[in-house]
């Protein structure tokens, strides 16, 4: 099977259909089961079909694909654009949502689009420095951190409403995830923050590797979270 | 002052007992504030807050103070401005991501909320910053909420 999609009306390009498992990576984290998913690099390009290219090498083999923002503060095609693009191919996605470019008008308007078309998980990220990339110069916005950013995406879903109290007339239908290193100083800490974002509804949280190894037993124990393999793998 | 803001967190129990004595004094003058009207007498906290928790604290006069929370240690000096704990970036020597020169200031915060009476609050969920509060007293503020003013300044006495 495949798709097409015009390009500025102009280049209509052909692509495969991807091959997806039938449940969402929500209801596979849901079940207990070990999640797969896999970083996708945006392209530095306004060709679909590199997206689509890169998409299909992990087609069939992933729950989802992780779109990244910006990762490592540089300059890529958008997060918001690749998921649109892979889920019109039937891919199931994860949005990745870094708070170092965007402010919290911006943001919100950007979780609305992305559920509008199609996009099912959220992924909340922190976002390295902007002196980590090639364009030191740019101002780092963090209007949001991680953890506020995770509530606020929860806010629209089930409140229906913007940060402002403003109605939403559909509220994005989304599952949202966090990251966490439980190695990084202050070790004895990270328990306590991965618990800030678990204090209402359990959704996903992730770990580029995860190890199920003592210390991320441990977090798990402190945090308590019965299962330490519910995480997903990218 | 870096070395100042190091003592500080090393002695960040003491000074939250200071801050604590500050404020009962603060509210019991509550009704000065009044009769001189709050938005007046703003401009004097925001000088004299200004002094003390620039050279305690390298304060960046955010308006909406989380040092009682975060162990005397300035989130708003973090390189992220993060209310909400540490980002994954922080290095093995305890040392920011971004500026590897200087101690991360949520290892520091979680030393100095270790040593203060309240541990609790370091475990709080932080809104977002309210940015339109950069700038002003904090100290007043605290004040204003415990008499259950609101925020607005548009609708504040004074």
């Amino acid at each position: 099977m495949t798709g097409t999609v015009a390009n500025e009306g102009a280049v209509t390009a052909t692509w495969p259909e991807a091959v997806m498992p039938h449940r969402e990576l929500k209801q596979v984290l849901r079940s207990g089961q070990f999640a797969v998913t896999a970083e996708l690099s945006p392209p530095d390009s306004a060709d679909p079909i590199e997206v689509y290219k890169r998409a299909a090498l992990f087609s069939g083999y992933v729950d989802a694909l992780n779109a990244t923002d910006g990762s490592g503060a540089n300059c890529h095609m958008s997060s918001v654009g690749v998921c649109a693009l892979l889920t019109r191919a039937g891919y199931s996605t994860v949005m990745q949502i870094s708070c170092r470019d965007r402010n919290r008008i911006a943001i919100q308007g950007d979780i609305l689009g992305a559920a509008a078309m199609g996009v099912r998980n959220i992924l909340c990220l922190t976002g390295d420095g902007v002196q980590a990339g090639d364009q030191p110069d740019a101002k780092a916005v963090f209007d949001f951190d991680s953890i506020s950013l995770l509530e606020t995406v929860r806010y629209m879903r089930d409140e229906s409403r913007f940060l402002s109290e403003r109605k939403l007339s559909t509220p994005p239908d989304v599952f949202t995830g966090a990251a966490a290193n439980p190695f990084s100083p202050p070790v004895d800490y990270r328990p306590q923050r991965l618990k800030k974002r678990l204090r209402r509804v359990p959704s996903s949280y992730k770990h580029s590797i995860v190890l199920i190894c003592p210390v991320w037993k441990s977090t798990c124990a402190r945090c308590a979270i019965s299962d330490c393999t519910s995480g997903a793998l990218s | 002052m870096y070395v100042v803001r190091r003592w500080s967190v090393r002695h960040s129990r003491l000074l939250r007992t200071a801050y604590q004595v500050l404020e009962a004094v603060l509210n019991r003058l509550h009704p000065l504030w009044t009769l001189i009207g709050y938005e007046r007498v703003e401009p004097c906290f925001q000088f004299v807050e200004r002094q003390f928790k620039t050279l305690l604290f390298d304060c960046q006069m955010c308006g909406a103070c989380l040092l009682g929370s975060t162990g005397m240690s300035c989130p708003m000096n973090c390189s992220k401005e993060l209310r909400n704990g540490p980002c994954g970036g922080v290095r093995a020597d305890g040392c920011c991501e971004v500026i590897p020169d200087m101690r991360c200031v949520w290892v520091d915060a979680w030393e100095g909320a270790n040593r203060m009476r309240d541990r609790l609050g370091i475990q709080r969920v932080q809104p977002p910053l309210a940015n339109g509060s950069r700038g002003r007293s904090s100290w007043l503020r605290e004040v204003r909420l415990k008499r259950s003013y609101d925020l607005q300044p548009g609708r504040l006495q004074g």
